[in-house]
């Protein structure tokens, strides 16, 4: 059977016989793998785009469009906090702040893009950990069955 | 030899193209419940599927109706002075009842009592659906009720008038000033800003469990927060479980990076049999399946957006499968959904060890392109010897994809 028809077929040959060397290194490419297809499973999003720059090592260039409008963590802090005191206010940025850091791409993210793109990125997580998970479990089996079978 | 032979699924009970995405979805929900993995936010999945039932389907639109957008999806409110944002629900009133009240902090305080009456009078033709609009035409069904915000000015009469008597189905924005606030758009626009804000920290407060009793910003920025770290702490910790359980899963990343993933649809089944130096005789099962976008409504959350691909470096008379299914579940963007490559080192240890590379398909495609019909390059390749396929937990996928068993036989 001959391959129907799309050139852009990716082929991934790896001919060496790899056992218990590079336990770490190859964890680390799986995860790689995954949080590849996590930004792919979104493109279109601004963190989608982020992540897969810093995947590929790439400088994103500041041209996607996202402005920052000026809405800096304090201001919306006190925005969002309303009559509270002073360090609350300051609390609520910093949180702010640990948000922007977690997210991919959201430092150059305004308040309401922001928490738009990390409902965003709450989902596509969630969805990668439930793909993680069923693969993990098959491949277990199949890893059991194969052990059964004298394999 | 490799003959392919393809035959129509044994098991159909879970896929059923009749029942509506809602149904298997949510027993795909209740399955996956039990079995333990996230489930997404109900509210959210329904949203996916039934954009005209809930809410919340209004906001995720818009959140999500960013193809080529950026920070536009939400319409922009600034430069107009009457504005009119019907609240959600009763929270929600509540909530702006204390957003005005927090607001008149800045002037003079303000009759909340009053407040709260004039809510109270206007929300009640309201269908707690919130709208917030530019443009003056939506569908009928989306139709809502504005409930005008407060009036607090006693001089309204003589005002530039704030007074709004909007009918229930104008799709108008909005905002009443209070008294003593500036009327100027740049405070009222500020007001819309906060409320959208505000807006989008309740939706993330659905989104992750757990967060609904808490009341305090901080404490939900703090759930959200850890909630976001958790999950990318699963996601390392599956990978390296991965990793562990398959000591001969690897990926190669310079291909892997080095090329464009995104492709159009292609099938492609191309085993090649090798005669490699090593004392096994390998057979190369190629799988390509790149499926380009279709509106795949109904297409489970758990076979989603994994981009993994899978190539084993030894011979394993397991196949591997490698559902990656990208898919998107939003019906209003459809995102594209990318089938995963998988390559197979297939090897026999006796002539009479077969290989079968089966999959319990619970997945149908629709209007895909002619090559899916030719049976399945899919991705679900689960081998057992000899006929016996285990099914998967997360087979369920409902909706897009050809069931089909694939067997091959060397």
């Amino acid at each position: 059977m001959e391959n129907q028809g799309n050139n852009k077929t990716l082929s991934f040959i790896r001919t060496s016989t790899t056992t218990n060397a590079g336990f770490l290194e190859r964890g680390r490419r799986i995860k790689m793998a995954a949080e590849m297809g996590l930004a792919e499973s979104s493109r279109g999003r601004h963190w989608s785009r982020a992540l897969r720059d810093r995947l590929l090592r790439r400088t994103g260039n500041g041209a996607c469009g996202c402005q920052k409008e000026g809405l800096t963590p304090s201001k919306v802090a006190e925005d969002l906090v309303g009559e509270e005191g002073d360090d609350e206010v300051k609390e609520i940025a910093r949180k702010l702040r640990a948000l922007q850091e977690l997210v991919p791409g959201g430092e150059d993210l305004a308040m309401d893009r922001l928490f738009e793109e990390t409902a965003d990125y709450v989902e596509a997580l969630q969805r990668q950990v439930n793909v993680m998970r069923a693969l993990d479990s098959l491949l277990g089996r199949l890893e059991k069955e194969k052990r059964l079978m004298g394999g | 030899m490799v003959r392919w032979l393809v035959a129509p699924p044994s098991d159909l009970s879970v896929l059923d193209p009749q029942r509506g995405c809602l149904n298997g979805q949510q027993q795909h929900q209740q399955q996956l419940a039990h079995i333990g993995y996230v489930v997404p936010h109900t509210t959210s999945m329904q949203s996916f599927h039934s954009p005209n039932d809930d809410k919340r389907s209004r906001n995720i639109s818009y959140i999500h109706d960013q193809i080529g957008d950026h920070g536009n999806g939400w319409p922009n409110l600034a430069g107009t002075k009457y504005l009119t944002i019907g609240a959600a629900t009763t929270g929600e009133e509540e909530k702006s009842i204390k957003e005005q009240s927090d607001n008149s902090r800045k002037r003079k305080a303000e009759n909340i009592s009053h407040q709260k009456v004039g809510c109270g009078n206007t929300a009640e033709d309201g269908k707690k659906h919130k709208r917030v609009k530019e443009d003056r035409v939506r569908g009928g069904e989306t139709a809502a009720k504005e409930s005008p915000r407060a009036n607090n000015k006693r001089e309204a009469s003589g005002d530039a008038s704030k007074e709004n008597v909007e009918p229930p189905k104008t799709d108008y924005i909005h905002v009443r000033a209070r008294r003593g606030q500036a009327t100027d758009s740049h405070s009222l626009a500020e007001r819309v800003r906060r409320e959208r804000i505000s807006e989008r920290m309740k939706y993330l407060q659905e989104l992750v469990p757990g967060c609904n009793n808490i009341t305090g910003k901080a404490g939900i920025l703090d759930q959200i927060i850890n909630y976001v770290q958790s999950l990318q702490r699963q996601v390392e910790f599956l990978s390296m479980n991965l990793a562990a359980v398959n000591p001969r899963l690897d990926f190669d990343i310079d291909h892997f990076f080095n090329r464009e993933i995104n492709v159009a649809c292609n099938s492609g089944v191309m085993p090649v049999t090798d005669m490699s130096s090593e004392q096994l005789d390998p057979s190369y099962v190629q799988f390509t399946c790149l499926h380009p976008t279709s509106a795949c409504c109904g297409l489970d959350m758990a076979m989603d957006s994994s981009d993994i691909v899978l190539h084993r470096t030894m011979s394993l008379p397991a196949s591997v499968p490698g559902p990656i299914l990208d898919s998107s579940l939003n019906v209003i963007t459809s995102k594209t959904m990318f089938m995963k490559f998988i390559k197979m080192r297939e090897w026999s240890k006796s002539s009479s060890h077969l290989p079968l590379v089966t999959f319990k398909g619970h997945f149908q495609v629709h209007g895909s392109s002619s090559s899916w019909n030719t049976g399945l390059q899919n991705l679900y390749g689960v081998e057992v010897l000899q006929g016996r396929g285990p099914a998967f937990p997360f087979q369920s996928l409902q909706g897009d994809i050809l069931p089909c068993n694939l067997e091959m036989e060397m």
